[in-house]
């Protein structure tokens, strides 16, 4: 490996370098300030705080899931397919990245509602309904982070060396064998990171959350519906909950960064 | 390169320009979610009437509260009940003037058209796929107060930051019914009256806050006269009391 020459930094470039840090960091400290840290453990632990926890876990969880399943062979088609119209299929496909949150709710809403030209269907064929229940929530946080899981894989497939699937390819192996011995493994740093990346973002999901799935206890509650109830009832809960998401998405991007991504 | 810097310095003035004018000119106001078309009037004829400008920012009461509390500015406060109102007057930035009642309000039930699930009155809203306020905003508060006076009690499918995003809800079909004042029934929705629930009533209180600019109080006053209190009446309102 190369190593870089030091070269000296010019001194403005710092400074404003340092600006921009601090618009970033400040808040942080803000909220580290203001959190009641001698009653943290005690809040944290209260039911309805660990009730919002534990949702949040089981929605950010089955939505990594649902990522790798269908994020995967995703990923794949738009790194190696050739057909037209391949880059609208990329923009839909990355849309919910820039897409405000709150606009893909109510697109949700208007698909899968009750009166959604699908979620209708749903409903008066098998009597599913998915807003305020939990697998709406799931739906809402895959929908913001099924984006950031295909462009981990995306990205990481682009650069593969093919010459090892074709070389199973050549040596009889089918191409479901090939896919599942050789194509995977070689996906394995990248669909760990993707999984982080998408489990990030599907527990701070927030907009397209309370808009789709509403704001059901138990059911829908997550952290950050809580923290949006709790600023408004009981401040001091606000700030531990802020800092708990914090702390969690911190240790998600350490993680990333340490084992997964390369250290640097 | 330069081009770029310019665009830069030029749009970026701009909204350094637009936040100092909010704070410097024109009257800030921060009104109750279920106050929205009745302000928007008010403040319409107001400005035609004074020249001054008026600002109006809504939200759920508690929201509002909040943000008094965190410092937002604004001139004139008006809420939809005394409790919430209560934390206004704790924040300190309420000591010069007192509250004056400007309006009632009360509740009703409302359904999407066609009444799906034939609702017929509040004991039915149990076991139904139902929108509710939150309990720290005035409707919700007033809700519970009415089911618990009724001994019901409703496991609503969703609790809604404000009145206006149960009608939403409603209007949407995604929920059978929703409680909502009975200001806030339009004709997208069928309104079903809830017995009795005229006597339950919450007081909307309004306030001109400590350092506000001198027409704040013109705009309490034109609220209060008779000019006022027909716009608020022609949006269902009741009188103060």
């Amino acid at each position: 490996m190369m190593r870089s020459i030091h070269r000296p930094t010019p001194f403005g470039l710092l400074v404003v370098a340092a600006l921009g840090f601090a618009l970033l960091a400040i808040p942080f400290l803000g909220l580290a300030q203001r959190t009641p840290w001698s009653s943290f453990a005690q809040i944290a632990t209260e039911e309805t705080v660990l009730r919002s926890i534990s949702l949040s876990m089981i929605i950010a969880t089955s939505s990594a899931c649902i990522c790798v399943i269908l994020g995967i062979p995703l990923g794949l088609v738009l790194a190696k397919a050739k057909f037209k119209g391949l880059k609208i299929v990329r923009a839909i496909v990355l849309l919910p990245m820039v897409l405000p949150p709150v606009a893909g709710g109510t697109a949700l809403l208007f698909a899968l509602g009750r009166k959604g030209f699908i979620g209708e269907k749903l409903n008066s064929w098998f009597g599913i309904t998915l807003p305020f229940t939990t697998a709406g929530a799931i739906i809402a946080a895959t929908f913001v982070a099924l984006p950031f899981f295909v462009l981990s894989i995306e990205s990481s497939a682009t650069e593969l060396d093919s010459k090892l699937e074709e070389a199973s390819l050549n040596l009889g192996a089918t191409p479901t064998r090939t896919f599942f011995m050789i194509t995977l493994p070689m996906l394995r740093s990248s669909i760990l990171a993707g999984v982080a990346l998408s489990w990030a973002r599907a527990l701070g999901e927030f907009g397209a959350t309370i808009t789709f799935a509403g704001d059901n206890p138990g059911q829908t509650r997550t952290l950050p519906l809580q923290l949006f109830v709790a600023l408004e009832t009981n401040p001091e809960r606000a700030m531990v909950i802020g800092m708990l998401m914090v702390v969690i998405s911190l240790f998600v991007l350490v993680t990333l960064r340490g084992n997964w991504l390369g250290r640097r | 390169m330069k081009l770029f810097a310019t665009t830069c310095l030029v749009i970026s003035l701009l909204g350094f320009n637009l936040s100092c004018s909010a704070s410097s000119d024109g009257l800030q106001v921060l009104a109750a979610a279920s106050l929205t078309e009745a302000f928007e009037e008010i403040a319409n004829e107001f400005e035609n009437k004074t020249g001054n400008k008026v600002t109006l920012s809504f939200a759920g009461s508690s929201s509002l509260a909040a943000q008094i509390e965190d410092g937002a500015p604004a001139d004139v406060i008006a809420l939809a009940d005394e409790e919430t109102f209560e934390r206004v007057k704790q924040s300190g930035r309420l000591t010069q003037h007192d509250e004056t009642i400007f309006a009632t309000n009360y509740l009703t039930i409302i359904t999407p058209i066609g009444n799906p699930a034939s609702i017929k009155e509040i004991s039915d809203l149990e076991g139904n796929i139902v929108a509710l306020c939150q309990e720290q905003v005035p409707c919700g508060r007033l809700t519970k107060e009415i089911t618990t006076s009724l001994l019901i009690e409703i496991q609503p499918a969703t609790w809604e930051p404000n009145v206006r995003s149960v009608r939403t809800k409603v209007e949407l079909g995604e929920v059978d019914a929703g409680v909502v004042y009975v200001t806030d029934v339009t004709n997208r929705v069928v309104s079903i009256p809830i017995k009795d629930s005229e006597q339950i009533k919450t007081r909307y209180p309004i306030a001109i806050m400590d350092n506000a600019k001198p027409p704040s109080g013109e705009f309490v006053d034109f609220i209060l006269s008779p000019n006022g209190q027909r716009i608020l009446n022609r949006h269902g309102f009741g009188e103060p009391q």
